[in-house]
């Protein structure tokens, strides 16, 4: 297992180096494009989240996101010190809320936020959020697929 | 945020110029796309074909656009590269936008 930790200031501004970050890192674990794309946008989400919601857009805050990597999955703690996430908010990451499918007929009923904690739901293989020691802790894993050819015939 | 626009006929085509659209430029592209808008611009192609990434808010930015432009005027994109397709995807959103895959077809669709 390989570990890295990143912190950074609470600025929406610092979050693109974290994130090319991890897609190198997930390219390098055996990820395709499409699935260290999955993997950074997650943790940007998560990461917009910390510093928007838990720390309110103030700057002066730490982010930390830290990263583990297996032979058959990735691990990411993204983890702040501010406001804890609201229990609907929990529900919504953990469970994933069923959406009807948005009406191109009428995009005017189509919200423009809100999505971050279903992207991050449906993308991953596992999700959570804990509240330890005044800490928020998100956790995020996925799995690294290999592709293998079928030999079953 | 930094776009390259010129004007095919009635049609406005604005290609992003850089390479991520997440939430500290998101409200920055907002404004940018609004002001085309509010310029006149009533049939416009937004050229993704430079964009490496989008996060949630960056599409948030789009459907507010899309919600400016209204039912009378056409917001389409052009070029998104196979990861950014895999968020309209996710979400659904390549249902709500009409998606062409270079500039030169979103054009002729429009005219």
């Amino acid at each position: 297992m390989s570990q890295l930790c990143l912190s950074i200031d609470s600025d929406l501004a610092n979050m693109s180096i974290v994130a090319v970050a991890v897609n190198r890192i997930c390219q390098y674990a055996g990820f395709d494009n499409i699935g260290a794309y999955q993997v950074e946008l997650c943790v940007t989400e998560a990461m917009t989240n910390a510093i928007l919601h838990a720390y309110h857009g103030e700057r002066g805050h730490t982010v930390l996101v830290r990263i583990e990597v297996d032979s058959d999955r990735m691990l990411l703690e993204i983890r702040d010190n501010g406001t804890p996430m609201p229990s609907d908010q929990v529900e919504r990451l953990i469970a994933g809320s069923k959406q009807p499918d948005p009406d191109d007929a009428d995009p005017a009923s189509i919200k423009e936020g809100g999505r971050g904690l279903q992207i991050m739901h449906d993308l991953m293989d596992e999700v959570g959020y804990f509240r330890e020691d005044a800490a928020n802790r998100l956790l995020l894993m996925k799995r690294i697929r290999v592709a293998t050819s079928d030999r079953t015939g | 945020m930094r776009f390259d626009d010129y004007k095919s006929g009635a049609i406005l085509v604005a290609k992003v110029l850089d390479g991520r659209i997440a939430a500290d430029v998101a409200p920055r592209f907002k404004e940018a796309l609004i002001e085309y808008v509010a310029q006149g611009n009533r049939a416009i192609v937004l050229d993704l074909s430079d964009v490496t990434f989008i996060d949630s808010s960056g599409l948030g930015a789009l459907i507010a656009s899309l919600k400016v432009i209204g039912p009378d005027g056409e917001l389409v994109l052009s070029g998104a590269q196979e990861t950014v397709m895999s968020m309209f995807k996710l979400t659904r959103m390549n249902k709500v936008f009409r998606m062409f895959s270079d500039v030169d077809s979103a054009i002729t669709a429009l005219s």
